[in-house]
Formats: structure tokens, C-alpha cells, sequence
């Protein structure tokens, strides 16, 4: 092993720094423009959603006929809220959580702890995604319809297979990621 | 015990000790049991987690969540807190009274105790300063916030139960009602003791002229509640579809009357809505498999079993539920608690004799109470974080509080009736 000077270790330092804050920049970049557009997208189902069941009180009050097929649609809805805002949860880490014991580890520890949960995580909603998307391309292939509004089943059940898949890529790119900014920021 | 057995209670067990996601957890312990012991095809997981959330009633969630949100960003709170203040006068302990009315509202709005402690706790901490309140009766008073909250209608947690124990929404809302009240006569009592103790003084004259005042300018304010309780209890809505006419209640009163209200608040309220039903929702779905994976196991049969061969009395059985609540209330959320328990407790209570509307209010209760018990209470944490305050001086306030809501939950368990003559006055027949 080479010895190196206090100089260029302070050189190689200021250059790991800047390129660990330029990876840390990218990937908040990403990260931003991906939960601010999928917060849009899920704000505008929950607004259409409180419309159609006021549209279809309405109707069914005010000219006695209700929205054929209204609450399926209302239901598919809040699917699509749960799993699509499911990525915007595990993008911003907020999921709810016991983190007693992770708050009070030392720096090394949580690093790892975090890292093992990332994993599992993505290994968990990448083996359930996985399900979700066979079932939902086999009811493709069926051409299966709901009950009443004659939705594509594939489409809610997809959601599920998306928004799973995609907590297992975020939790994937954590695990590579964010231990290492739980460490640099700790060191800072 | 099999090792399926052991599978389900100790792989949940430390995974929830290392901070991971509780619908992770859950999740991740179905897979490996149904991967690992049994024939099922793994398809029907997914099936499961598609049907636990592939409700109508569970849509009141977000809907409630909405109309919360809109009243909180619009002053269509602060006006209802106003009229509350100039309501209560000249009475000693004003300012802990507007507090509990306070925190009742936001939790009964936001079902969410937690949040409340966070919402309010920031809100009220100053004015309970200026009034002379020592800062641990403030910190009691805060981080109890929601008790009574998820046992007024609205109330997320017993949504969540009616869908679990397929018991009706709108009779377990009446149920509420009683209880709620019984805590938050009980919670006055101690803010009248307290208040003497500590010798506070913060009543001031009644004046007419501004209550009216507040009156006036909160009268709309009243909308969305009156539209929520009168249209279910009226028989107009389902707890959805009032919740859902609510949230067009607050844009309306927030938007077109007290014009506070912008398209851009309305669209960050929706963002919030779908931030928290998402949060909240996917560990419904995550409970709805982990407690099929339950049941295909037999495990709440083999549960309720052992409890019938034990032979307790319903005194004993209902004194030992609650403990077991307790215990599991401090360190699960009041939601995944329910989930989970609900399967296993709702057979062998039933067959014991107790309502399960009752049993519904018992464990929304208790399960409220655990977020204020040490050492884990997540109420606990988060009044630290939104009070600023030491973890001692939070702990010195809880304590009187916690004596006071034990003897309610006591009060609650032993008098069923509490929970049951509404409901049974307002539906006669039991399908409504």
C-alpha cells in the first residue's frame, strides 16, 4: 500500500466529497421531479373522484339516475391512490414504522440496518409486483371487464403490479444509494 | 408451537423491532409463510391484497381525509375553535377545555391521533403558555390529542374495524358518540383539578356580543359536520357518500363564503389526501393478506380454542383483551392493529356474548390509549418533536392523563351500553 501525502489525501477527500454530492444531486433531482408529478397525477384522481360521487348523489336525488357503474369506478380510484401514492410514500421514506431502535443505533449501525430494510423491501414488493403483473396480463389476455362499468380488469390490478414495481426499483436504489448519504451526512 | 406458528409471531416481531415498514412487515411475512407452508398458489395473494382494499366503505377514508385537510387549510377550524372559546367564558380552565374541543375536532377530522398531537400541539402550545398552564399539564393535554378524536364520528380506526369485523359503519359511528363524551367529561375533570392545583386562572367575562360574533362567522363553519351527522344519521348518505359531500361542503364554504380557499390550496390539499390514504391504505392491504394468511392457518381458531378451554369468565376475558391491546397499541398503529387482531378476537368474543359493536369501541379506545403509553407510544415521540419539549416533562403530564383514560376505557369495557343503546335507539333494524 502506497503512502500518500496529507495533500493529496485532502485533494482525493474534496474529490470523493464532490462527486458523492454530485451522484446526491442527480439523484435528488430525479427524485423531486418523480414525486412532484406523481402527486399531480394522484391530486387529480382524488379531486375527479369527490366530482363523481357528488355527480352521482346528484343523480341519483335530484334525477333519480344514478352513474351506472359509479362506485366500481370510485373504487378503482382509490386502488390506483394507494398504489400509485405508494411510490411517492417509499420515494419520500415515509412509510409508517417502529424506528425506536433505529433512531437510537450508532451511525454504522442504522446504515445497515436501512440497507437491509431497502433490500428486503424491494425483494418483498418486487415478489408481489411480479404476481400482480402475471395476473393482470393474464386478465389482458382474457379480456376480462368489471361487473357494471365494463372497466378492463388488467387496468386496476396493473396499478398494483406498478406501483409495487416501482417501490421495488426505489427501494433497489436506495439500498445502493442511501446508506451512503445517512454516513456522509452523519460525517458532516 | 408449529413452525408456521412460529413464522407468523417472531418473523413480524423482529422485523418490527429493526424499524422496518409495518406493510413491508406484514407483506413480507405473508409471502415467506405462504411461499414456504402451504399449497396455496401464491396468485391468491395477490387476490388478497387486491380484495382488502377493493371496498366501498374503506373509500370514506380518503374522502374524510380530503374534507379535513380543506377545513384545516381554509379557517373553517379556526372559526369553529373561535366559537368554542367565546362559548366557554368565564369558566376556570377555559383554555384547557378549548383544547380538548380542539383536539376532539382535529382527530375526529384527521383520524389520526399522531397527526393531531403534531397539528395541534403547535398550535395551541403558546396560548396554553400565556394562560400560566405549566408545561407538563400542556404536554398531557396535547399529547392525549385524538383519544377522544377517533371515537367521534368520523373515525378512521372504526371504518377500518366495520370493514374487518363486517360490522356496520354508521352504527359503530353512534357507538362512538357516548364513550367519546364519557372521556371528554372525564379529561374536562382533570383539566378542573388541574387547574386548581396549579392555580390558573384563564376564564374571562362572558360577552354576548362576541360570541354572537363568533357565532355568525363560524355558522357556515358548521357545515361540513352537520352534513356528515346529519346525512348518515339521517339516512341520506353512507359514511362515503358524506364524506365525499363534505369535501364539496369545505370547498364550498372555504372557496365561495369565507374566500380562503385558492384552487392552488385545493389541489395541495388533494396531493396530501392521496400522500396520506396511501400511507395509511397500504398497510390495510398489506393486513388484509397477513390475516387471510392467518386464517387459512388456523390460527384464530386455534386462538379462540385455547381461549374457550381456559374456561375465563367475560370479566377476566374482556380485562385480558384489553391488557393484550394495551401492550399491542404501544407499539403497532391503531390501524394494522386492527386489522390484525380483529380476526382473531371477534370470533371468540362473539361467542362470549359481546357485541361487536362494543368490542369495536373497546379496541379503538385502547388501542388510542397505547399511543400515549410509555416507553413506546408513538404520540409520545411525536409531542417530543412538536412540542419541543423533554421526554420527562411530556412523560410527568401523560401520566395523570393516562390514569384518567384507563378508568374511561374501564368504564367503556364494563358498561356495554354505552356503546350499544345508540345505535340500538337510532336503527331498530340491525341491517341499516
Amino acid at each position: 500500500m502506497s503512502m500518500k501525502s496529507l495533500g493529496e489525501q485532502e485533494h482525493l477527500k474534496n474529490q470523493a466529497q464532490r462527486s458523492n454530492r454530485s451522484v446526491s444531486f442527480n439523484f435528488k433531482s430525479i427524485e423531486q421531479r418523480l414525486v412532484s408529478t406523481t402527486e399531480k397525477l394522484l391530486a387529480l384522481i382524488v379531486i375527479s373522484a369527490v366530482v363523481l360521487n357528488f355527480a352521482n348523489i346528484l343523480g341519483r336525488y335530484v334525477f333519480s339516475r344514478a352513474i351506472v357503474g359509479a362506485e366500481e369506478i370510485l373504487i378503482y380510484q382509490m386502488v390506483a391512490i394507494v398504489f400509485l401514492g405508494t411510490i411517492v410514500v417509499t420515494l419520500k421514506d415515509s412509510h409508517l414504522r417502529m424506528s425506536m431502535l433505529v433512531d437510537v443505533a450508532s451511525t454504522k449501525a442504522r446504515a445497515a440496518m436501512r440497507r437491509l430494510e431497502w433490500f428486503i423491501l424491494a425483494l418483498v414488493t418486487g415478489f408481489v409486483s411480479w404476481i400482480a403483473s402475471n395476473v393482470s396480463l393474464q386478465m389482458r389476455g382474457f379480456g376480462q371487464k368489471s361487473l357494471i362499468a365494463d372497466i378492463p380488469m388488467w387496468l386496476p390490478h396493473g396499478v398494483i403490479a406498478l406501483g409495487l414495481g416501482a417501490s421495488a426499483a426505489i427501494g433497489f436504489w436506495f439500498f445502493l444509494a442511501k446508506p451512503k448519504e445517512i454516513k456522509t451526512a452523519e460525517d458532516e | 408451537m408449529t413452525a408456521v406458528g412460529w413464522t407468523l409471531v417472531l418473523l413480524p416481531a423482529v422485523m418490527l423491532a429493526s424499524g422496518f415498514p409495518i406493510y413491508v412487515v406484514l407483506l413480507g411475512t405473508a409471502s415467506v409463510t405462504l411461499v414456504l407452508f402451504t399449497d396455496v398458489p401464491v396468485i391468491a395473494l395477490h387476490q388478497s391484497l387486491f380484495g382488502a382494499v377493493e371496498s366501498f366503505a374503506l373509500l370514506a377514508i380518503p374522502f374524510f381525509i380530503f374534507a379535513g385537510e380543506l377545513m384545516a387549510r381554509a379557517s373553517i377550524a379556526k372559526r369553529i375553535v373561535a366559537l368554542v372559546d367565546e362559548g366557554t367564558g368565564p369558566v376556570r380552565g377555559k383554555i384547557g377545555y378549548t383544547t380538548i374541543a380542539t383536539t376532539t375536532l382535529f382527530g375526529a377530522i384527521s383520524g389520526s391521533a399522531p397527526a393531531t398531537v403534531a397539528t395541534v400541539g403547535r398550535l395551541m402550545l403558546p396560548t396554553l403558555r400565556g394562560s400560566n398552564y405549566p408545561d407538563h399539564v400542556s404536554a398531557g393535554l396535547l399529547t392525549s390529542a385524538g383519544t377522544i378524536g377517533v371515537l367521534i364520528p368520523p373515525s378512521i380506526p372504526l371504518i377500518v374495524y366495520g370493514v374487518a369485523a363486517n360490522e356496520s359503519v354508521p352504527r359503530l359511528f353512534a357507538a362512538g358518540i357516548l364513550p367519546g363524551l364519557v372521556v371528554a367529561v372525564m379529561m374536562a375533570a382533570l383539566v378542573a383539578v388541574q387547574t386548581r392545583v396549579y392555580g390558573i386562572s384563564d376564564g374571562r367575562r362572558f360577552e354576548s356580543k362576541n360570541f354572537f360574533q363568533a357565532a355568525t362567522k363560524g355558522a357556515f363553519a358548521l357545515l361540513p359536520a352537520a352534513i356528515i351527522l346529519g346525512g348518515i344519521y339521517g339516512g341520506v348518505f353512507s359514511p362515503t357518500e358524506a364524506a365525499g359531500v363534505a369535501c364539496i361542503a369545505s370547498i364550498a364554504v372555504g372557496w365561495l363564503i369565507y374566500r380562503d380557499l385558492t384552487s392552488y390550496d385545493i389541489m395541495k390539499c388533494a396531493e396530501r389526501t392521496a400522500f396520506l390514504t396511501a400511507q395509511l391504505m397500504i398497510i390495510v392491504a398489506a393486513a388484509g393478506v397477513f390475516s387471510w394468511v392467518l386464517t387459512i392457518n388456523q390460527i384464530p381458531q386455534n386462538v379462540a380454542d385455547w381461549l374457550v378451554s381456559a374456561d375465563l369468565s367475560l370479566f377476566v376475558l374482556l380485562l385480558l383483551v384489553n391488557l393484550a391491546l394495551l401492550v399491542l397499541g404501544a407499539f403497532l398503529d391503531p390501524i394494522a392493529a386492527i386489522l390484525i387482531v380483529t380476526p382473531l378476537l371477534a370470533p371468540v368474543l362473539a361467542a362470549a356474548g359481546v357485541d361487536l359493536v362494543h368490542l369495536g369501541i373497546i379496541m379503538t379506545l385502547n388501542l388510542a390509549i397505547g399511543l400515549l403509553t410509555p416507553p413506546f407510544g408513538l404520540s409520545l415521540f411525536v409531542a417530543q418533536g412538536a412540542l419541543d419539549m423533554p421526554m420527562r416533562v411530556i412523560l410527568r403530564g401523560v401520566l395523570p392523563v393516562l390514569l384518567v383514560q384507563l378508568s374511561a376505557l374501564a368504564i367503556v369495557t364494563y358498561l356495554p351500553e354505552l356503546s350499544t343503546a345508540l345505535p340500538s335507539f337510532l336503527f331498530a333494524n340491525p341491517n341499516n
